[in-house]
């Protein structure tokens, strides 16, 4: 056995032996293979775990769980990284309380290119999560690296956008371990960040998602990135748990308004007024973090829709991000509703636009 | 010395002739029922017995055996005790015989003679109508459901002394007023579609639900007025023929739910129950079958508010009765066939909160929105093909003076009428007469498009816009609306139209969530 078995056998004792005790008895004990060979008298002694931990470790030395995880990594395509490990990610190395060991099926975020972890509401609306999908795609273009957390909402829209990039990495830090796909219902997602980036945890596989992993992925999600940027973060929302361990680890913290009156995006606001760098467009992620780019990115602004004759021009100048309701529409443009459906629903078949429910419409980017 | 008395059993919605037989011979003095009896039969031995004693007749030391026949029928109810009193009478030759067998009995008496009301009249005069027979002697708080069914001459009565002098000359007792049916059918409603302010899209989706006999599924916040529009869909459907008010008004008459004054449902009917409803009285049943709120809410609209709050297997047994038409309900030794022939409009809220997905109002959270509507029988959902959604009310539309004419309930009625009629000529060589009903097969025979809309059919399939079970409902739906415009080919607007009313998988954020 090498120093990289040994570290997935202290990993997979238990649950309650965690980041802070293998650190400590890998300062008395130099190597895991010492600790390994340890004796019952010398770890009482160390004074770093308790009764019942020791009595864990030593019966751990059957190999019975380092087995069954061994299994599950080989059938699963799961590999494993720990902090003294050379491909243990640098970023993430030098934050406060960094995961003793990474999971991860894929790859890692590469240390030599930028990377953004974007967060935010898992229940958004469709603004936020057009501009989810938008701004990450817009930096996947710039080589930059997508991280966040394959949740609902922001999350998912996100890895979207930059899958939806060819050659695009995006990677996704899961609260449960990355055998799971949780939600269930992103699986499509799930499979595709395999082939285009990674699923990271730091949890040993079989872990479900239990609500207190979900704070400690965030200071990973953070962790591995340059800068956070927020989209709709509500008040109390679990955004602002990540934004601030972003600033306890001096990661850059870019934040996209919302109107004043808003829930959705209380906590955004207050992230601004607390002095997080506020986004109106691309370029201001691309400033925050330093990189170069070109100045016609700019008038990506206005889509040019080509193919539509002028009445559809008419109705969809109408709409913007904000959900627009029908009647408004026919208010307008003084058609017949037969004819506005027909316009509508073939611009949505196109995908122009959303029908957002409720006789809603809005713009997609 | 031996008589027999006639009466009709009811089976479902349909009548048997049961034939009562009363023998009185010499023997061990006593009085016996046989014949394949339920309890309240079996009781009525002591209640015909000392009703006809209070009616000042003794009996005499003999032994009396009454049979209903034929003996291997489950024979219910109460309606027989009035024929058991005919047949021993009869037999021990007190009443006049001469009319009797002519005359069909019902009615239950109570122990003073008194003669007291029954269900299911209707059948029951419908039937001995049918099998020939001259006269019906029953209640007489049941004459006017009786009056209904020509052919037959229908004579109340309220003691059992009456039936002295009514045997003797029963002509003279016949009841004279006539109800002619259309007197009951005249009788105007006072909900119209015009109370119903705004919500064009979901009375243009009931329209067309209607005009094809679509399913439809209403969604929207609470208070936007889902119920109220389903409670006007009856009246948009066309008026009932009389076939059609025999059917419903049997239904009702077998269920008790006929009362004097109003002895006919001449309205297609409502039915609206309350979702903690069991799969019994949803689809019908019972030790003895009575019909369910799918039979009670045949011909018209069977409305189920809050859809996911039903427990989802008493949802399930719908799916039957939705494709027959009919509700088949088996007991051992016999089983009760009763019409289920409605059209389910059916309301829910969008989550649990029911503001979902404007979250200015809705702080329901992704996963519970999830489950809200995956409570929703899938197979329920495949067979509702217009889903609509119903807006909140703006004070302008609630206080506008135009009264829509084009959305009230005679036009609409006439329009669908129409389009009713289109559907019965296309498909006169067919087993069904619905668009609703089109099979996969015959959509392709019946569902003709024209370049542009086989072309954008094409397009919105292969966007995955929709699934291969909502390309089938589309093309239905597609046909009703250009029935709805006259058109024989199906046009692009038409696709467009019937794709606005797809289901709720795709929509909410393209069904993210």
């Amino acid at each position: 056995m090498n120093d990289y078995d040994y570290a997935i056998w202290i990993a997979n004792i238990d649950y309650s032996i965690g980041n802070a005790h293998i650190s400590k008895l890998l300062n008395v004990y130099k190597c895991f293979e010492d600790i390994f060979k340890a004796s019952e008298k010398s770890l009482i002694n160390t004074n770093i775990l308790n009764e019942k931990q020791i009595l864990m470790m030593i019966e751990s030395k059957n190999m019975k769980k380092y087995n069954l995880t061994r299994e599950i990594m080989d059938k699963d395509n799961i590999n494993f990284t720990y902090l003294q490990d050379i491909r243990y990610p640098k970023k993430l190395r030098h934050i406060q309380n960094p995961p003793f060991c990474l999971y991860y099926k894929g790859e890692l975020p590469d240390d030599n290119k930028k990377s953004i972890a974007v967060i935010g509401a898992r229940n958004a609306n469709h603004e936020g999560r057009e501009l989810s999908e938008k701004y990450s795609k817009q930096i996947a273009e710039y080589g930059i690296e997508v991280i966040s957390g394959l949740a609902y909402g922001i999350d998912i829209c996100a890895h979207r956008g930059a899958l939806s990039v060819t050659g695009g990495k995006t990677f996704a830090c899961l609260g449960c371990s990355v055998d799971i796909c949780y939600p269930r219902s992103n699986i499509n997602e799930y499979i595709e960040l395999i082939n285009n980036g990674g699923i990271i945890s730091e949890f040993p596989p079989k872990t479900p998602p239990i609500a207190r992993n979900f704070p400690m992925r965030n200071r990973i999600i953070s962790g591995l990135s340059d800068g956070v940027l927020v989209i709709e973060a509500g008040k109390n929302s679990g955004s602002l748990i990540t934004a601030s361990m972003a600033l306890d680890q001096g990661r850059e913290l870019m934040v996209i308004p919302g109107n004043i009156r808003d829930r959705l995006y209380f906590g955004s606001n207050e992230l601004i007024k607390g002095g997080a760098c506020l986004v109106t467009e691309v370029k201001d992620i691309l400033d925050c973090l330093g990189i170069f780019y070109d100045n016609d990115i700019e008038e990506e602004k206005t889509k040019i829709y080509k193919d539509l004759n002028s009445t559809e021009k008419e109705v969809i100048g109408l709409l913007n991000l904000n959900p627009c309701p029908l009647e408004y529409i026919l208010e307008k443009t003084m058609l017949p509703l037969p004819k506005i459906m027909k316009i509508l629903i073939k611009m949505e078949i196109k995908g122009y636009i959303r029908d957002i429910g409720n006789h809603n419409y809005a713009i997609r980017l | 010395m031996y008589h027999e008395t006639n009466s009709i059993a009811i089976d479902g919605i349909n009548g048997h002739v049961v034939k009562t037989e009363a023998d009185v011979s010499d023997g061990l003095p006593g009085f016996s029922l046989v014949g394949y009896l339920s309890s309240e039969l079996r009781e009525a031995r002591e209640r015909v017995w000392i009703a006809v004693k209070n009616s000042g007749f003794r009996f005499p030391p003999k032994k009396i055996t009454i049979n209903l026949a034929p003996a291997n029928l489950r024979k219910e109810g109460t309606s027989y005790d009035l024929t058991k009193v005919v047949a021993v009478l009869t037999a021990l030759e007190v009443l006049d015989n001469t009319f009797v067998p002519d005359m069909v009995f019902e009615g239950e008496v109570s122990l003073d003679g008194s003669i007291r009301r029954i269900k299911g009249i209707l059948p029951m005069a419908y039937t001995a109508a049918n099998k020939g027979f001259k006269y019906i002697i029953l209640p007489k708080e049941n004459v006017k459901e009786a009056l209904i069914v020509e052919n037959i001459k229908v004579i109340g009565v309220t003691h059992i002394n009456d039936l002295f002098d009514i045997l003797k000359d029963p002509e003279a007792y016949v009841e004279t007023e006539k109800i002619s049916f259309t007197d009951y059918t005249k009788s105007n409603d006072n909900i119209d579609f015009i109370d119903v302010k705004g919500q064009i899209r979901s009375k243009r989706a009931i329209e067309i639900g209607v005009s094809g006999m679509h399913n439809v599924l209403m969604i929207g916040p609470p208070g936007s007025g889902k119920t109220m529009l389903a409670k006007r869909i009856p009246g948009i459907m066309p008026l009932p023929e009389f076939d059609d008010i025999m059917e419903i008004s049997k239904l009702y008459s077998v269920s008790a739910l006929l009362s004097e004054d109003k002895p006919l449902i001449d309205k297609r009917p409502f039915r609206s129950p309350h979702h903690s409803i069991t799969q019994t009285a949803l689809a019908g049943g019972g030790l003895y079958p009575k019909p369910g709120e799918i039979s009670l809410a045949n011909k018209g609209v069977l409305f189920l508010d809050e859809l996911p709050e039903f427990n989802r297997r008493t949802i399930e047994v719908l799916r039957q009765p939705m494709e027959e038409g009919l509700v088949n309900i088996s007991r051992v030794g016999f089983n009760t066939v009763y019409p289920a022939n409605f059209m389910l409009v059916a309301a829910m809220n969008p989550c649990p909160c029911g503001y979902y997905p404007d979250y200015k109002k809705c702080n329901c959270s992704v996963v519970s929105v999830k489950k809200y509507l995956s409570r929703v029988s899938r197979p329920i959902l495949d067979r509702i093909d217009i889903s609509t959604e119903t807006d909140i009310l703006k004070y302008s539309d609630i206080n506008t003076s135009d009264n829509e004419d084009y959305y009230s309930t005679n036009n609409m009625r006439e329009r669908v009428c129409e389009v009713h009629n289109i559907q019965k000529e296309r498909y006169k060589n067919e087993d069904y007469s619905f668009n609703c009903e089109l099979s996969p097969g015959s959509i392709k025979k019946y569902c003709k498009l024209n370049k542009y809309a086989s072309d954008l059919i094409k397009e919105i399939f292969d966007s995955e816009f929709i699934s291969a079970r909502g390309y089938h409902k589309v093309l239905k739906v597609a046909r009703t609306i250009a029935d709805t415009m006259g058109k024989e080919i199906i046009e692009e607007e038409h696709i467009t139209e019937a794709i606005s009313y797809r289901g709720i998988d795709k929509k909410y954020n393209g069904g993210v969530v």
